[in-house]
């Protein structure tokens, strides 16, 4: 048994075979991609963040006094309905980027790329909108406890989301500058994940902050 | 680290401190039998995921544009329910029928556009860990204002 072991930790195949074969050494042997979960275990501490600011806006808006200004004297849910269309369609340009990375149609990445960057800004540019409305309407940051814990949870999402584009921004730059292929598929894929996110966080924040009954 | 995870048999048991000798031969079947025993627990092990490659074997673009749409229609119905007078429902009722449709949303988008469905079941497990965590700091302040 001892002179098999020592016959096998000699071979060239004993030696390589840790690494799956087909895989860059980064992969671990089940074929799970370390910076795949990597971004899996970020994503992961980001619910605790959106889960706390969540639960701060849920439990601060009831306490708003009688009188002061609240969610149904400003929101407009056509308007952001709108915004909702736009993120969400978003995460399917994304998807059909990294689609096409993966075929190696770079062309057609880089067009689906901006376009989900451009649906991003689009989405901030209501925001920003959304926001000088309210504050014109009287509401600013700390005009009451419900104010603040709104700009709080949007304004977060908001930052997530811009840092979201500058992401894509900088994959179609990678891409034109021949340092981002189809053989770093799993790159885009990253960015897609993040990307993702961010728009499920706007599934809850809509649902909840914008649609449930007052 | 790196070192750990290389030594993973097709058990899944570790062996950092194992010597050489010994990770090589837990690192490559030494027998058919050994050979088919991995394939079969790899077998196990993937059917959950379909697949326990990360990189492949993800929805067309068609099958994505569909999972499109039928988000598009439900945020369609989630939007509606804004509007009294189209339905008649009760806070309650409107309170369940919206968190139904939030929580399908979401489910729809992990699963097709973030590939928890076809990806290693190791991802899923993380976000969910995260989710509950999440739900337990919304338990935790509930307890902080003496909701209770």
């Amino acid at each position: 048994m001892a002179a098999d072991q020592v016959a096998l930790a000699t071979t060239p195949q004993a030696v390589s075979q840790p690494q799956v074969a087909g895989h860059s050494p980064s992969m671990i042997p089940k074929g799970v991609s370390n910076n795949k979960l990597l971004m899996w275990l970020f994503l992961g501490s980001e619910c605790l963040l959106f889960g706390a600011l969540i639960s701060s806006y849920l439990l601060l808006k009831e306490r708003l006094p009688e009188g002061e200004i609240g969610p149904e004297d400003v929101f407009d849910i056509p308007f952001t309905s709108v915004s909702s269309f736009v993120l969400l369609l978003s995460s399917l340009t994304m998807v059909l980027a990294l689609s096409n990375m993966s075929r190696g149609d770079e062309h057609r990445f880089r067009v689906w790329t901006v376009a989900t960057a451009l649906l991003g800004a689009t989405f901030i540019a209501g925001q920003v909108y959304e926001f000088s409305v309210f504050y014109e309407e009287g509401l600013g940051y700390t005009t009451n406890i419900f104010s603040s814990a709104f700009y709080s949870l949007t304004g977060f999402h908001g930052a997530h989301v811009t840092i979201g584009i500058v992401m894509l921004m900088s994959l179609v730059v990678l891409n034109l500058r021949g340092r981002l292929g189809p053989d770093r598929a799993e790159v885009v894929e990253i960015v897609g994940l993040y990307w993702h996110f961010v728009d499920i966080i706007w599934i809850l924040i809509f649902t909840i902050v914008y649609l449930f009954p007052q | 680290m790196t070192d750990t995870l290389t030594t993973e048999t097709s058990q899944g048991e570790t062996s950092p401190g194992a010597v050489a000798d010994e990770t090589a031969v837990q690192t490559q079947p030494a027998t058919e039998a050994d050979a088919a025993n991995a394939g079969a627990d790899q077998t196990a092990e993937a059917q959950p995921d379909q697949h326990t490659d990360d990189s492949h074997a993800h929805p067309s673009d068609w099958q994505y544009i569909k999972i499109a749409l039928l988000l598009a229609l439900l945020t369609a119905i989630e939007v509606f329910t804004y509007f009294e007078s189209v339905h008649n429902l009760s806070d309650a009722a409107l309170f369940v029928s919206l968190t139904v449709l939030m929580v399908l949303k979401f489910g729809y988008v992990a699963a097709w556009f973030m590939h928890l469905k076809f990806d290693s079941l190791l991802f899923r497990r993380v976000f969910q860990v995260g989710i509950v965590m999440a739900l337990g700091v919304y338990i935790a302040m509930l307890t902080a204002f003496e909701i209770w």
